[in-house]
């Protein structure tokens, strides 16, 4: 039988658009606005295109990390669920890790630090 | 005045969607905007002025009406749906200098684009096969060895393409190993 730490460790480490997406659905959204969003969040670094946001939306709906919330004018809006936010929550520490670890080995790249 | 307009014969496997993009572009480029498909391989061009158009293709086999969120994403996001034509899906957008344009952003939903597609194949080639077996049962009369004829000439085709699509998905699988 699976844990249910077993049902979240199973989606990580998630893709770079995965992470974002789902950090987006914190608040219900549409498509172009979780574009938008990421867009800024990322600081321009990272941006979702809709074909692989559409293919996204369906697999994410499919595994319950996300659930329609409701639909205006053919904008289908999702949101979070309970074991998406678990996902997330978890790719956070992931993150938090790689991040600092990160920002150490930054230094260490420094061209003047090498002298 | 009425438009100008050309037909050009051009033959794309599925795993060649990028030469199709590029080919698209240079046309437009050159003041020839495509329209839609008049048939196979039948390109049909309006004369236009000369445009720096990003041309992305899809392929999904879901009916519109499953499809409306889709176009309206795409619609949302300054895509505008040129023409759809078995499943294909040719979207475009004026080109901004300097800015990338896609409407897939990682390798695994390139990759699951040709998966659709290969698995669209796979399953017309498993179809195919017991109608041929079925024919080949039938009496054996001139008809029905054409008929045997063409649909073993179609599979050979199909299972051709589920290959090449194959190789193209295991080529980026390889990048997807690295990157995202």
């Amino acid at each position: 039988m699976m844990s249910a730490n077993d049902n979240v460790q199973k989606y990580l480490p998630l893709t770079e658009s995965t992470y974002y997406i789902l950090l987006a659905l914190l608040e219900p959204a549409h498509g172009y606005a979780i574009m938008q969003n990421v867009e800024q969040m990322s600081e321009g670094t990272a941006s979702i295109g809709p074909g692989t946001l559409y293919g996204a939306f369906s697999t994410l709906e499919k595994e319950g990390l996300i659930a329609k919330h409701h639909e205006e004018e053919r904008r289908k809006y999702y949101m979070l669920t309970e074991k998406g936010r678990k996902v997330l929550a978890a790719q956070i520490r992931r993150v938090e890790i790689m991040a600092r670890i990160g920002s150490v080995a930054a230094l260490q790249l420094q061209p003047e630090q090498r002298a | 005045m009425e438009t100008e307009r050309i037909c050009k014969f051009k033959w794309f496997w599925p795993w060649q969607d990028e030469q199709e993009e590029a080919w698209l572009a240079a046309m437009s480029e050159a003041g020839w905007h495509f329209g839609g498909m008049a048939g196979p391989a039948m390109y049909s061009f309006a004369r236009g002025e000369p445009t720096r158009y990003v041309y992305r293709l899809d392929w999904q086999d879901k009916s519109k009406q499953q499809l409306s969120d889709y176009r309206q994403l795409f619609q949302d996001a300054g895509w505008e749906l040129v023409t759809e034509y078995s499943g294909w899906h040719y979207f475009r957008k004026v080109a901004v200098p300097g800015q990338t344009a896609d409407i897939f952003t990682d390798v695994q939903s390139k990759i699951a684009k040709y998966e659709r597609q290969f698995a669209f194949m796979s399953m017309m080639s498993v179809i195919f096969l017991p109608i041929i077996v079925a024919t080949m049962d039938s009496v054996a009369s001139p008809f029905a060895k054409v008929a045997i004829f063409v649909m073993l000439l179609l599979l050979v085709v199909e299972v051709g393409i589920a290959a090449g699509l194959w190789l193209r998905i295991h080529q980026l699988k390889r990048l997807g190993a690295i990157s995202a």
